[in-house]
């Protein structure tokens, strides 16, 4: 028996003597006596504590079903509400999904425990609302990781058969380079793989970002999945040998993918419409756009050519009717090749919005005009950014797309370049020439329907004010139904190191942007570095 | 006008659009047709109904709620939905709990999804982000669990 305080055993050994003893003439001597009403003394106290135990036992088990009972008076979320109510609330209280990268496993786990662990009708409420369940992310190379593999089994049984978001991940500040370290495929890991396989028929959101040997562990069953979005991403620097191949194909509409071939991968492109390629080759880019006739929107980030890649002739054009929105981001090529190459080959007429971020390199304007001209579009909106290029044959390409509503144009910082140029353009044709006399099919012979403007300007340069007072046309023709129907032009005052206020707005010029403001315009000149509305600033600094 | 009373039998002559956000009370409109018999709402005193009444009032030029199919909306959309309480809204549930869950069992006796939902989310919000303790500390709820539930709840917690 252990002692209640000390904890350490304090039974007493009552073997080893012969008893009664017979050294006294026969009889037994006093020491024995004495020993013998002891041991009863102490057999009767063993008894009293196993009854005190017993009974310390029944209190406490009294003492848990009073608290119960205390909960049931107190608990109005169960006492009061119909238990569909409870739930919900439950639901409403777990976060849903929009998991990262950055997102630890106890932020999405947590919130469904922490309520599974307030009280037993907590509990019981939590286990038995499925949709709960149906979010589970795992970091896999968190230390827990084995406490992860062996809660998911519960985790997913509770959920029913409801449909699943997973999200599969290593964190950002561990590289899990299964090349040099085989170990790290560890028990734990091929168990939650393994278990998350088990349930690839419910897999309605999959996000996989990890090194390509751990991706190609991700099979699924003979079921078919629902999937509805899938992410893969390979991690490691080895791009391209990833492989991830479903036992089923799937049939997902919205598709990420980085550092994997097309070749690589199971699904049904015939269903996607909206895509992210990272990280991706130039063919396969093209591959992609004939293998998904229903894309709407694109996005191609960092693409590259093969090495050995040369075409002996010249590539034929790929036309996609149904594609929309195209996002277009260079990545290290000075030589703007794979732009051009893209450009060059893609006739989209369908596209109605294309957003080109270069990263510091040339526009690919001539590749650009053709595609424009090529696909026969009716753009409405025309991003380009972070890009060099020479003013001139932005305006020719501007020229291509008169159906243009909404321009952002935001060059590089370092690229100098200056808007006056493109500024008195759009001065010059804020109204079409002789509007007057020649009717109503006269328009501006520039961007026509443009109504959102954009710019980027160096703020070491003089902003141009007399030309952006003009810009939405003479004041005396803003209500003339011919005028372009510009209504917006914000212009950023990009930041640097050293912030200096522009140079300032003569008075009559700053008299016109005020009246632009009142007659409804939505006209902005905005520091960044300074945080200041510019025009607001000097008209009340100065006048 | 329509004229309710409470089930304390307090009497409130209340505009009829304002009214009909209570399905319960749209369908007995219907039912009645025209008359000025008052309408007895059974299980809502006149303190929860003052509140109810108040939040009917605020949002009767609301948009219907969708019936959005769960399936088809964004998760963006699920998102805000389920986040998004105007600042009137966020001072309007700021009150006790017990007169939170009578409002929350008034809209659903009454029908009226947008005051359960947003009382729901109330709630919800008070739950949200915090520890089991403190959630027991707000919900005056104590540690029921026997030893072995109590073993196996730290087991599971222990992952996060």
């Amino acid at each position: 028996m252990a002692c209640v305080v000390c904890d350490k055993s304090t039974e007493i050994d009552f073997h080893g003597l012969p008893r009664p003893c017979s050294v006294a003439h026969g009889e037994t001597c006093s020491a024995c006596m004495e020993a013998q009403r002891l041991e009863t003394m102490i057999s009767a106290a063993r008894a009293q504590i196993v009854e005190a135990h017993r009974g310390l036992a029944d209190l406490q088990s009294q003492y848990r079903e009073i608290r119960t009972q205390m909960n049931r008076s107190h608990n109005a979320l169960i006492l009061k509400l119909p238990p569909e109510i409870s739930s919900y609330i439950f639901q409403l209280a777990v976060p849903r999904d929009g998991g990262t990268a950055q997102s630890t496993l106890f932020k999405k786990v947590g919130p469904p425990l922490a309520l599974a662990a307030v009280c037993r009708e907590w509990r019981q409420l939590a286990f038995s609302n499925p949709q709960l369940w149906t979010t589970i992310s795992v970091c896999l190379d968190s230390p827990k990781l084995q406490n992860y593999a062996d809660c998911i089994p519960r985790w997913l049984e509770r959920s029913g058969g409801l449909p699943l978001t997973i999200h599969i991940y290593e964190s950002d500040h561990y590289y899990l380079d299964t090349a040099t370290n085989p170990s790290v495929l560890t028990p734990a890991v091929k168990s939650v793989v393994k278990e998350i396989n088990k349930h690839s028929s419910r897999w309605q959101h999959l996000d996989v970002r990890f090194p390509a040997r751990l991706l190609s562990m991700f099979t699924g069953t003979d079921a078919s999945p629902l999937l509805k979005s899938l992410r893969v991403e390979a991690t490691d620097a080895r791009i391209f040998d990833a492989k991830f191949k479903l036992k089923h194909k799937a049939t997902p509409s919205h598709v990420i993918l980085s550092r994997i071939s097309l070749k690589n991968i199971t699904i049904k492109w015939a269903y996607v419409t909206q895509v992210e390629l990272a990280d991706v080759y130039i063919d396969d880019c093209f591959e992609f756009l004939k293998l998904a006739p229903n894309l709407k929107y694109c996005i191609l980030s960092e693409v590259s050519a093969e090495e050995e890649s040369t075409p002996s002739t010249p590539p034929p054009v790929i036309v996609h009717r149904v594609l929309r929105d195209l996002k277009f981001d260079n990545f290290d090529d000075p030589e703007s090749a794979e732009a051009n190459q893209l450009f060059g080959r893609l006739s989209c007429p369908a596209l109605q919005r294309l957003n080109i971020n270069m990263n510091d390199d040339p526009l690919p304007i001539q590749a650009l005009s053709a595609f424009i001209k090529r696909s026969s579009c009716s753009l409405k909106e025309l991003r380009i950014r972070d890009s060099s290029f020479d003013d001139d044959e932005l305006i020719e390409l501007l020229k291509e797309v008169p159906t243009l509503v909404k321009l952002d144009v935001l060059p590089h910082i370092d690229s100098q370049h200056e808007p006056s140029n493109l500024l008195r353009h759009l001065v010059e044709t804020a109204l079409p020439v002789g509007s007057t006399e020649s009717g109503e099919e006269s328009r501006p012979s520039l961007l026509p329907n443009l109504q959102f403007f954009r710019y980027l300007a160096d703020e070491k340069k003089d902003v141009p004010w007399e030309l952006l007072s003009g810009v939405f046309g003479p004041l005396s023709e803003i209500t003339n139904p011919l005028r372009r129907p510009l209504h917006s032009v914000h212009i950023h005052l990009s930041r640097r190191e050293t912030s200096r206020l522009p140079n300032q707005i003569e008075k009559d010029v700053l008299l016109d942007l005020v009246l632009l403001r009142k007659a409804g315009l939505d006209f902005q000149v905005k520091s960044d570095a300074l945080s200041i509305d510019v025009v607001s600033y000097f008209k009340d600094k100065y006048y | 006008m329509v004229i309710l009373i409470t089930s304390d039998n307090v009497k409130y002559v209340v505009e009829k659009d304002v009214a009909e956000l209570s399905v319960l009370v749209k369908n007995m409109l219907e039912d009645i047709g025209p008359s000025d018999e008052p309408i007895p709402l059974h299980n809502v005193t006149s303190t929860v109904f003052n509140k109810v009444l108040e939040y009917c009032i605020y949002h009767r030029n609301d948009p219907p709620p969708s019936d959005d199919d769960e399936g088809c909306a964004s998760p963006l959309h699920k998102y805000l939905a389920s986040h998004i309480c105007s600042e009137w809204d966020q001072r309007f549930f700021d009150v006790d709990q017990a007169l939170l869950f009578d409002i929350i069992l008034a809209a659903n006796y009454l029908d009226i999804k947008t005051l359960l939902d947003d009382a729901c989310k109330a709630v919800a919000h008070l739950i949200q982000g915090k520890s089991t303790e403190e959630i027991r500390g707000i919900f005056n709820i104590v540690n029921d669990f026997t030893p072995e539930e109590e073993a196996r709840v730290k087991k599971e917690n222990v992952s996060s």
